[in-house]
């Protein structure tokens, strides 16, 4: 899991990413979130420092998203994350604080 | 599939399009309405501008989509093709190449490239009737003639952008593609309106392969592209992907069966495509009754379905056609080539020459055991070593033809530099030879064909006054010559000036002034070293330097050059090299206690020499070979070979070439009691009897004088050290089955030395081989 720093702060603990969020490193992405979720109220993820993302890594945040609405927060998308997200017009979706109660489906 | 792989794979492909390219640009110069060669050029653009996109070249597609646009618009017949486009595209062909050599280099582009592709880009932006030079990537697009099938049909619905409907297979991923690059590159020619992605079908966060794919997309793609070139974005992930593109104002059923199609619920799909935008609620509806009315109504007609559906839509089939075609040819391609390193190649024939070795050495340990059932095992293990042998030999022949295409090139910009009207001949293309030799036989060939067009081809006026046509014409052929392969350069210009030729080399001191001196002598004058005639020099050859370069090269690779050139008819070079560097059928011979092995190939008899006929040529060393003077050359004379001691027969000797004399050691006792005899002495002690080997090498004949002839032989060509680079008359070594060293004679040089020998004695100029 080298490409992820855990922090742990007072509201919950603090995922940074580090590097690719891409079909090589996806896997201990989802791992690592995974575990915390049942220990943790709050969890955040900083992708601040995600300098390349595919679509293994925006399934799995699509993923997270999903199963942890209102618990897990996304922050600091780093450039190439925006990216992506603009591209599969999901900003709208990540960028918005309340879960849609449909589920994951988004319309830009 | 690794990416540095698939890139490697990208540049490869990519340098061997821009050839083809290359070659298709230059037919079309010649036949400017080859539309099958004008759409090679496009194809190979394409393609190229393809795959860079799916690597993330941005420059590469930048670039590459300007040149395609006007290449387009060549193919619709919209720009004719002239000599002029044809050289900016042999630049973009270039750089190109250039950018390819970069990136394999793991470099960035320059601002050096950069300014030169954009200097070419806005060559090509010119061809693009005004049309602004730069901005949004649509600019660059080409403005297609609306087609009739595009214009609003009736119940067509009411968007103007295309739908794409994307599901990729989970592996899309592991196979090294990622979609969203895709959905990048469609942006490089287009501009996505709206995008849904589905992300039903991933499953809950613990059952989640990473690795898997399983985003759907559905697109709303606004561009003014044809069908064609937007399906040609999804060419990498045919195999990986369900897509289905809908042009704009498709009808309604059509969308109907997008919906039926594809894997989601339909009601679902239906809401999506409304979000794309590309149905209106309407429209929407009336897809929906429609479905239901097919449901229970009876089923249409397949043709009326068809028509129905406007899927016979005439670019795309021909797209579609086109397409299978050449995935066809690609797949019959692919099926029946391997590529393979040609390292990998080279220890294969290494082994295979040991196995020789080691096969012989079986066969001589066979021979002497004397077990029938051991001998013939023998004698099959040699037969499918020659077999293996000459089979991993063609492994390494490769076509010349690829070689020779080249120069069309060479001959093109060099007659437009030195403003001569040249053309290019090629035949022969489809002769094999060695791929080493191919490789290193390019700079040689390049000098030759260079000095053909510089100093052979006279200017167009002086040519018709010498009443010939005013282009003139260069020649490259090539053939197969008893176990050579002869390559040849001849232009129809003024040929060698025999006369200055041989002002220069008496003034540089090379021949004296009272020598005698025949045509071919002179002619290969222009061999020596810092030799030149030119009364100019330029920058493409006259400086002296290249033919002695080329003479070296091509002797490098144990091969000759000989001149033929007639005075105001033109020269021909004529190249001639071995087959192959590695392995030959070798002809064994003997001299006293010494082995020799000749290229079988260049045997074309042997002769005994009996005691009269030495006596006959009078130590002139020629023979009377059937009505014909035959010069020969004593081989025990030549390396200087001490004689065996005699009668008896060395025992080395006789391990070492069992054939001749075991007859002789087995029947000493019979020697003494008939020696009185003396055709039965001569018989018993072949020894003394000599045999001349007659020997062929471009159109000379020679002989040379051995004591025994052991046949047949496989030979492993190993090369003589540095320290051994000097000798003449030998071209390397081999190893002999019981473990001894022979020599292999450079027979070309011999026959050389055999016709030079008289007038060599005479005129105390060298003219031997290798100086």
């Amino acid at each position: 899991m080298r490409n992820v720093n855990i922090e742990d702060t007072q509201s919950g603990r603090r995922f940074r990413m580090e590097g690719g969020m891409t079909v090589y490193s996806a896997f201990h992405f989802r791992d690592a979130v995974l575990a915390a979720i049942p220990d943790y109220g709050h969890l955040e993820v900083d992708l601040s420092g995600v300098q390349e993302m595919d679509v293994a890594g925006l399934q799995v945040m699509l993923q997270l998203k999903t199963k942890c609405p209102t618990t897990l927060r996304f922050t600091n998308y780093s450039p190439a994350v925006r990216e992506v997200l603009r591209y599969c017009k999901l900003l709208k979706y990540f960028s918005d604080p309340v879960p849609v109660e449909e589920g994951p489906r988004a319309f830009s | 599939m690794n990416l540095d792989d698939a890139l490697h794979t990208f540049i490869v492909e990519g340098r061997e399009l821009l050839e083809q390219m290359e070659e298709a640009l230059l037919q079309v110069e010649q036949a400017p309405g080859d539309d099958d060669a004008i759409a090679a050029i496009f194809r190979a653009a394409h393609t190229i501008k393809g795959s860079a996109g799916l690597f993330g070249l941005d420059h590469v597609v930048k670039f590459t989509h300007v040149a395609e646009s006007v290449l387009d618009r060549v193919r619709n017949h919209q720009i004719g093709i002239d000599s002029d486009l044809v050289a900016v595209f042999l630049a973009v062909r270039d750089h190109l190449g250039m950018l390819l050599d970069r990136i394999a280099a793991g470099l960035e582009p320059d601002a050096e490239t950069e300014q030169s592709g954009q200097a070419l880009a806005d060559r090509l932006k010119a061809y693009l009737d005004g049309q602004p030079a730069a901005g949004r990537p649509e600019n660059a697009l080409v403005e297609r003639p609306v087609c009739l099938e595009q214009a609003p049909p009736t119940g067509g619905a009411d968007t103007d952008n295309w739908h794409i409907s994307l599901r990729f297979n989970p592996d899309v991923l592991r196979n090294g593609l990622d979609p969203l690059a895709i959905i990048r590159y469609l942006a490089t020619f287009g501009r996505v309106a709206h995008i849904v992605t589905l992300v039903d079908a991933v499953p809950g966060l613990t059952d989640l392969e990473p690795e898997d794919s399983y985003l759907g997309y559905e697109i709303s793609f606004h561009t003014d592209a044809d069908k064609a070139t937007i399906d040609s974005a999804f060419d990498f992930v045919r195999d990986d992907a369900r897509i289905r593109i809908l042009p704009p104002h498709s009808k309604v059923s059509e969308y109907v069966q997008l919906i039926r199609d594809l894997p989601e619920e339909e009601m679902r799909l239906g809401e999506i495509l409304m979000g794309c935008g590309t149905l209106t609620p309407a429209e929407l509806d009336e897809a929906l009754r429609r479905q239901e009315a097919a449901a229970d109504g009876a089923p249409h007609p397949i043709g009326e379905m068809l028509v129905e559906q406007n899927i016979v839509h005439p670019p795309v089939v021909q797209a579609a056609l086109d397409k299978q075609k050449q995935v066809k040819e690609q797949k019959s391609a692919e099926g029946s080539l391997i590529r393979v390193n040609a390292e990998k190649l080279d220890e294969h024939i290494n082994l295979i020459g040991e196995l020789i070795i080691a096969s012989a050495g079986t066969s001589l340990i066979a021979q002497r055991a004397n077990i029938p059932e051991l001998s013939e095992a023998a004698a099959r293990l040699s037969r499918l070593v020659e077999e293996v042998r000459d089979s991993a030999l063609t492994l390494r022949m490769v076509q010349i033809g690829a070689t020779f295409n080249k120069f069309q090139r060479v001959v093109r910009d060099m007659s437009a530099e030195l403003k001569k009207d040249i053309r290019l001949e090629i035949s022969g293309a489809e002769t094999e030879l060695d791929k080493t030799v191919v490789e290193k036989i390019g700079d040689p060939l390049t000098h030759l064909v260079r000095n053909s067009l510089d100093h052979g081809i006279e200017a167009a006026a002086e040519r018709i006054a010498r009443g010939k046509p005013a282009h003139g014409t260069i020649r490259l052929n090539a053939y197969h010559d008893s176990g050579s392969i002869v390559i040849e350069v001849s232009d129809d210009g003024g040929g060698l000036n025999r006369e200055r030729i041989l002002k220069k080399a008496i003034e540089r001191g090379l021949v004296k002034p009272e020598q005698q001196l025949g045509d071919d002598e002179i002619h290969n004058l222009i061999f020596e070293a810092g030799f030149s005639t030119a009364e100019q020099v330029n920058n493409l050859s006259g400086r002296g330097v290249g033919m002695d370069v080329v003479r070296r090269n091509i002797m490098a690779l144990r091969g000759t050059v000989e001149i033929q050139s007639a005075e105001g008819m033109g020269t021909t070079m004529r190249i001639r090299l071995p087959l192959t560097l590695a392995i030959i059928d070798g002809f064994l011979v003997g001299v006293g206690a010494a082995s020799f092995v000749l290229p079988l190939e260049l045997v074309v008899e042997c002769v005994e020499l009996s005691a009269d006929e030495t006596q006959a040529a009078q130590g002139r060393d020629h023979l009377n070979l059937r009505g014909e003077v035959l010069p020969f050359i004593r081989l025990k004379e030549l390396f200087d070979i001490s004689d065996p001691s005699q009668p008896a027969v060395d025992p080395a000797d006789e391990e070492g070439f069992g054939d001749g004399r075991a007859a002789s050691g087995s029947s000493g006792d019979t020697a003494t009691a008939v020696a009185s005899d003396p055709e039965l002495d001569f018989m018993l002690h072949p020894v003394r009897r000599e045999n001349v080997v007659v020997v062929q090498y471009a159109g000379h004949r020679a002989g040379l004088v051995v004591e025994n002839l052991m046949g047949e032989f496989q030979t492993v060509i190993r090369p003589l050290g540095v320290v051994f680079n000097g000798l003449q008359g030998i071209a390397g070594f081999t190893i002999l089955g019981n473990g001894q060293v022979a020599l292999i004679l450079d027979v070309a040089g011999l026959v050389h030395r055999v016709a030079t020998r008289d007038r060599r004695l005479n005129a105390g100029v060298s003219f031997a081989m290798s100086e």
